[in-house]
């Protein structure tokens, strides 16, 4: 059985690269069971969807008022 | 957040941008101005910050919009000034930016218990109406934000992963990673991109609502 740790790698990993079947299943049942791994899979989809939206115009500044501090 | 300047300009080609002299005052000005700050040396500052930009035109292409251009040519800086520290002192990595391996496991491994479950308190939480954050200003600056505070490897093949769209194989081959050592960075860029972006914005939904 996946702990929230190991899940957390393995739906990382699922936006790198297939799955294999046992891989998907152990996802699965862990993603059943728990609420907050169902977050953090959704968000990572999220996230990715940001990214793309980010490179775009649509996520820029006015020149005037940006000035960023790092 | 329309505005009259070219920066809203749709599909723009950022590798015309570089003709915008002002433009590229302006980003040189910033990037020197982050350098200076982590090399006391003026001259090799300027050298990396020139460096930066030669290599962030390489990709300029893939780029839309001038945020993502400019997160990537700090990446690209970053990156640099963390290679020019770490011959100056000769020994082991400079750990200032988390980049070290067992500083960001043992930050990452904090976030779950002796079991491996999600500490309460922690634990990833249920975001509200992503898309209606992607439609506000401020949630790109905080992603921004959240981008610059990656260490420096892992924003960069994050940034080469997500948004210049390469793939595994041609990042660990220009980055001279395996293909292990690429999945355990962006396992933790998005680890830390979840935590940031649910403590900076998502929590505070009442707020952006």
């Amino acid at each position: 059985m996946l702990n929230c740790k190991d899940t957390s790698r393995l739906v990382s990993e699922s936006q790198e690269r297939h799955l294999s079947w046992v891989e998907r299943i152990q996802l699965r049942l862990h993603l059943i069971i728990c609420g907050r791994c169902r977050h953090f899979s959704k968000n990572l989809d999220s996230l990715r969807t940001a990214l793309r939206q980010f490179n775009s115009p649509n996520a820029d500044v006015n020149k005037d008022n940006h000035d960023s501090s790092h | 957040m329309q505005s009259e300047n070219q920066d809203t300009v749709p599909n723009e080609d950022l590798a015309s941008v570089f003709n915008d002299e002002n433009y590229v005052k302006s980003l040189q000005a910033t990037l020197l101005q982050f350098a200076r700050m982590q090399l006391s040396d003026h001259q090799l500052a300027e050298d990396a910050v020139q460096e930066a930009l030669i290599g962030a035109m390489k990709n300029a292409q893939s780029f839309h919009g001038r945020a993502a251009f400019k997160t990537w040519v700090f990446a690209i800086l970053k990156n640099k000034i963390a290679d020019i520290l770490r011959k100056r002192h000769h020994s082991a990595e400079i750990n200032n930016q988390g980049d070290d391996d067992s500083t960001d496991e043992e930050q990452l491994s904090r976030l779950f218990n002796e079991r491996g479950h999600w500490h309460k308190g922690l634990a990833p939480n249920h975001w509200h109406d992503p898309e209606h954050a992607f439609k506000q200003e401020q949630f790109w600056r905080v992603l921004e934000t959240c981008l610059e505070k990656l260490p420096a490897r892992q924003a960069k093949v994050f940034l080469m992963r997500e948004t210049l769209g390469l793939d595994s194989e041609e990042i660990c081959a220009q980055e001279g990673l395996s293909t292990s050592n690429l999945h355990v960075l962006l396992y933790r860029a998005r680890m830390r991109l979840q935590t940031c972006l649910e403590m900076r914005w998502f929590s505070e939904e009442d707020r952006h609502a």
